[in-house]
């Protein structure tokens, strides 16, 4: 088991299509996927199941006393299972404040749970729910599009991952890799691609997941691009992000355990 | 401050204007003039109520819109279109109270006659798929049993591809792959019907 937190606390990079798309991927790469929809917009949860802000849901388990266990649905793509997230979540940060030990609520939640990846999709900040993500996490996948403003905001990122790591110990946390999307062969795209292979040498994945209309549409008939329109260029980039990152960041064969994983 | 600028901000409100003297020319009209907005669902003004016009006023704004009409073939053509058309014609964009709504229009379906049909866009607010299906993906036999085939069916109608394709990969429903590989939902709905139909 190996958890992937897909993280960037700038909004609209393409965080909740990389995690529905790279799950599916995964799927097919005959993995078994756990999506765990921590952002309170439930993008993921509506994407891959039709359903909008369902209850019970992760807040349940985070701010609730709910086993985790009986919030995993089967969702409309084969060997992607979910746990949807709901509206409620916005407010958890606050809820969760005063709680001692909160960033470790989902990483406790998850302990035992048995697949191949758990993939986190986070909401647009790095709060309390994002912590919590992080915490759980093994890796961080970053997705950027190649803009100007998505530059803006990325070392704040990186502070927060570096904090955290001290913070509660997590010195196994690592960014598996940067993936670029929204890809337009314009002058933009090619000069903030550039910008990036210097920032993050070695660690910019290969795959750029292109701007692609087929994406959206897959949302839209709730389901991954790769069961709606896999001949399309974005269904092309997802599978091949997908295997890039199971060959990068290989399932761990035990049963999830954050605390053994990071030596505690 | 400028003495002018104070005197503009400060001074008590002007008095009332005087209407402007009757001109011969014939007024111009700027369709590029902010309007007032029209008010939804506000009774159109009776023209029993409207005063009546002048000879000379009538005659002057006849000649102002022959005026506009010359200038503009676009106007001319649309008022004579709209002058053609049966006087029992309803119009179609009263907003009168009883005036249909833009659901029984169908306005929500572009025309695709239209030449703008294509960047039509109607936002429709999603409000997902029934809590009464329950979590995960949607047990076909389980919902007929609990709401019959009408029922069944009008769920059917509000789930989209993903789901659609997910019962009938889940159910079995079929085995080849066909209907399942293609974007079809109506065909989709079919298959998930004829297989609970044909139950035992």
């Amino acid at each position: 088991m190996t958890a992937i937190c897909i993280a960037n606390n700038k909004g609209g990079v393409g965080k909740t299509t990389t995690a529905v798309n790279l799950a599916a991927g995964l799927a097919r790469l005959n993995q078994r996927v756990l999506v765990v929809d921590v952002d309170g917009q439930a993008n993921a949860t509506y994407a891959l199941t039709g359903r909008v802000h369902p209850v019970p849901s992760l807040y349940d388990v985070l701010v609730g006393e709910r086993k985790l266990e009986t919030v995993v649905w089967q969702t409309n793509e084969e060997n992607v299972w979910l746990v949807p997230g709901d509206g409620r979540l916005q407010n958890a940060d606050v809820e969760l404040a005063a709680r001692p030990g909160r960033e470790w609520r989902l990483a406790k939640a998850l302990h035992g749970q048995d697949f191949d990846y758990i993939i986190l999709d986070t909401p647009p900040s790095l709060g309390v729910l994002t912590q919590n993500a992080l915490a759980a996490a093994h890796r961080v996948l970053i997705p950027i599009s190649l803009t100007e403003f998505s530059l803006i905001g990325m070392d704040k990122l990186e502070a927060t991952i570096e904090d955290l790591r001290d913070q509660l110990d997590l010195y196994d946390l690592e960014i598996a890799g940067v993936v670029a999307t929204f890809f337009e062969a314009t002058t933009t795209a090619g000069e903030t691609w550039g910008i990036l292979e210097k920032k993050y040498e070695g660690r910019l994945l290969e795959t750029r997941v292109p701007k692609n209309l087929d994406l959206e549409k897959a949302h839209r008939e709730n389901e991954s691009i790769l069961s709606f329109a896999p001949q399309s260029t974005g269904g092309q980039a997802y599978m091949a992000l997908a295997r890039e990152v199971k060959k990068l960041v290989p399932a761990h064969p035990q049963p999830y355990d954050r605390r053994r994983s990071r030596g505690a | 401050m400028s003495q002018r600028t104070r005197s503009r901000t400060t001074a008590a409100a002007p008095a009332a204007r005087k209407p402007p003297p009757a001109s011969v020319d014939p007024p111009v009209i700027r369709p590029t003039e902010p309007r007032e907005p029209k008010k939804p669902h506000e009774p159109a003004a009776s023209p029993v109520s409207a005063p009546p016009l002048a000879p000379e006023a009538l005659a002057r704004t006849l000649r102002a819109v022959a005026a506009e009409l010359e200038r503009d073939p676009a106007l001319a053509r649309r008022v004579a279109a709209a002058l053609a058309a049966s006087p029992d014609q309803p119009d179609t964009l009263s907003l009168a109270p009883d005036a249909p709504t833009s659901e029984q229009r169908g306005d929500d379906q572009p025309n695709p006659k239209s030449p703008r049909a294509a960047r039509v866009f109607t936002p429709r607010l999603i409000t997902g798929a029934s809590p009464m299906l329950g979590p995960g993906v949607p047990d076909p036999f389980a919902l007929h049993a609990r709401l019959g085939m009408d029922g069944l069916r009008a769920a059917l109608e509000e789930l989209r591809l993903g789901s659609l394709r997910a019962i009938v990969r889940e159910h079995g429903l079929d085995p080849g792959g066909k209907v399942s590989r293609a974007n079809d939902a109506a065909r989709l709905r079919e298959v998930i019907l004829a297989a609970v139909a044909t139950a035992p």
